[in-house]
């Protein structure tokens, strides 16, 4: 069943549509509320929880539009109340973190393209926890799902100004977050910054202070 | 596209790629999600929003704008949208008092606008307005204080830029509005009036990491005091005194406190190994969002210090004025321990499954 046969299906009330959804979308939504939320039990009820409300809401859904932005937005807002809510409550939190960054150093789970990509995961990993959630998940959306700035205003999800700010704000916090090693070109360095020599960086994931 | 662009791009798919692996969807799972939601759907108080949609409404907003000001219109705006939010109840039920204090320094204006507060909890509200850019730091210093003149602390547990990012509204000027959330370390005595003091230290320009020319960090000289006085409500307490034994764990329910903003479960049990990993129940939302009476998210819960062996959990939202039966489930137990890297993590070592259901009624008010 496609994407449209799928709306259609939904709309009129049959939740054989929705399991078409889950077929399509499941992993994908998981994978942008894990980076949000940064705990897979956590993404997944949130993904389960998105499709539960595709089935309630699609009443609302203009099927004249695709479905995976719509989808999305419902993904990210509700993995951003989910990051709020147990970041402000929570005391045990970085089990899973933990966990990640094992698997990404793990040659039998990790990225087997090259140490030096695995290396460069664990400091985005580590630099995007010390985000608020709703800027790290306009870092997702940026440059996870590859959304222009338009496009996530077109979302709707929140005012123009107040995805800009995010996202400059996030751009900003990352590009410190991540020097060294992540110096581009459009960012020269500052005269606070400790100058570290070229091969002879400090283990990253050590110097690092991560509450 | 920019090296260091395609370089966190390709670092967050291999993160999530490793944190989730390609998988088919829990589809029973879903489908019983979905089916359970539309059976035990109920309407639920809306959220009362103006939302201006004919042209008296529009004219009525417009004229709004034209007495209070956009900026203090937008600002107001924001705080009900975040007592909406995280204390529905508290802003359904009117409960929060409006203060509307100002205090202005060096041009930007901080004003307490609205503050609620229970036996166990103390919500602020506040909004600051009149900056240029704040696109790299918080106009405050994340430090924000409640007093009572008592001994007793009030613990900051939320707000201020920690956790919930502040709501900008950069249309019609820069503005900021936040609640901060404290819990006091004694119970606070109901009353109609009752005597509290927020402190809020602005940021100055260059307190986050020093100045854009490399100038060292300047520390924060002022701070902003707001006395104010508003009742304490009371907060039910719902001795529940249930114990359920799965996997030969028995778990007891010891009570629920219900509160406008806040509804805490209190979880007490022996923990297997005790010696070994500290252990959380783990309460996942047991139906959708319609009817949601916990959670859409799994909720871990922080021990209270005061007793041994028992978790407080801050359920999703408050269900103060949910009368009727509700019931809590804890599906696992999870054990933790400090990470040999860094003791400052917990890591999840092992689950033991449930489930433990639990069942306690919230009385007609």
């Amino acid at each position: 069943m496609d994407e449209q046969g799928a709306v259609e299906r939904l709309k009129a009330g049959d939740i054989g549509g929705l399991e078409a959804m889950a077929e399509l979308y499941y992993t994908r939504a998981t994978r942008v509320a894990y980076l949000i939320v940064r705990d897979r039990a956590l993404a997944e009820d949130v993904a389960q929880g998105a499709l539960v409300r595709v089935y309630e809401s699609i009443g609302s859904f203009d099927a004249s539009r695709p479905f995976g932005p719509w989808f999305t937005k419902i993904v990210v807002n509700d993995a951003i109340k989910t990051a709020s809510r147990r970041e402000r409550t929570v005391s045990f939190y970085e089990g899973n973190t933990e966990d990640l960054l094992g698997r990404l150093a793990d040659p039998e789970t990790g990225p087997h393209e090259s140490a030096e990509k695995a290396e460069t995961s664990r400091r985005v990993w580590r630099a995007l926890e010390q985000l608020p959630p709703a800027q790290r998940a306009v870092v997702v959306q940026r440059y996870y799902l590859g959304m222009s700035e338009a496009e996530m205003i077109g979302l709707g999800a929140s005012s123009p100004g107040t995805v800009k700010s995010r996202l400059n704000r996030a751009r900003k916090s990352l590009s410190k977050l991540l020097r060294p090693q992540f110096r581009g070109e459009e960012d020269p360095p500052t005269d606070r910054e400790r100058p570290v020599a070229v091969g002879a960086l400090p283990d990253p994931c050590a110097e690092e202070e991560i509450r | 596209m920019s090296e260091q662009r395609k370089r966190i791009s390709e670092a967050l798919r291999v993160c999530a790629e490793t944190g989730v692996p390609e998988t088919a969807a829990p589809w029973p799972e879903i489908r019983d999600r979905a089916l359970a939601g539309r059976r035990s759907r109920r309407r639920s108080p809306r959220r009362s929003r103006f939302v201006p949609r004919t042209r008296s409404g529009l004219a009525f907003a417009a004229l709004l704008v034209m007495l209070f000001g956009a900026v203090g219109f937008a600002a107001t705006g924001w705080i009900n949208e975040l007592f909406e939010d995280f204390a529905p109840e508290v802003q359904e039920a009117n409960l929060s008092v409006q203060l509307n204090e100002k205090q202005t320094v060096d041009g930007i204006t901080f004003t307490l606008e609205r503050a609620y507060a229970d036996e166990d909890n103390v919500v602020v509200g506040y909004s600051i307005e009149g900056f240029e850019d704040w696109s790299d730091r918080y106009p405050t210093t994340g430090l924000s204080v409640v007093t009572d003149g008592s001994d007793g602390a009030f613990e900051y547990v939320g707000g201020g830029g920690m956790g919930t990012d502040p709501v900008y509204d950069t249309e019609g000027g820069e503005s900021l509005s936040d609640l901060a959330f404290f819990e006091p370390s004694n119970k606070l005595d109901p009353s109609a009036k009752h005597g509290f003091r927020f402190e809020l230290k602005p940021n100055p320009k260059a307190e986050r990491g020093g100045g854009q020319d490399g100038s060292p960090a300047k520390a924060a000289d002022k701070t902003l005091v707001f006395d104010f006085g508003i009742p304490v409500h009371e907060v039910d307490v719902i001795e529940a005194g249930q114990t359920v034994e799965a996997n030969g764990i028995p778990i007891t329910l010891e009570r629920v406190e219900n509160s406008p903003a806040r509804t805490e479960a209190i979880l007490c049990f022996d923990p297997p190994r005790d010696d070994e990993y500290t252990w959380i129940p783990v309460v996942p939302r047991p139906d959708i969002a319609e009817s949601d009476v916990f959670s859409n998210e799994s909720l871990y819960g922080a021990p209270p210090e005061e007793e041994i062996g028992c978790v407080g959990y801050d359920l999703f939202r408050s269900i103060y004025d949910e009368p009727g039966r509700h019931t809590l489930t804890v599906t696992r137990i999870e054990g933790r321990s400090p990470s040999a890297d860094d003791p400052r993590l917990m890591v999840l070592r092992e689950r033991i499954a449930g489930p433990w259901t639990f069942e306690f009624e919230v009385p007609e008010r």
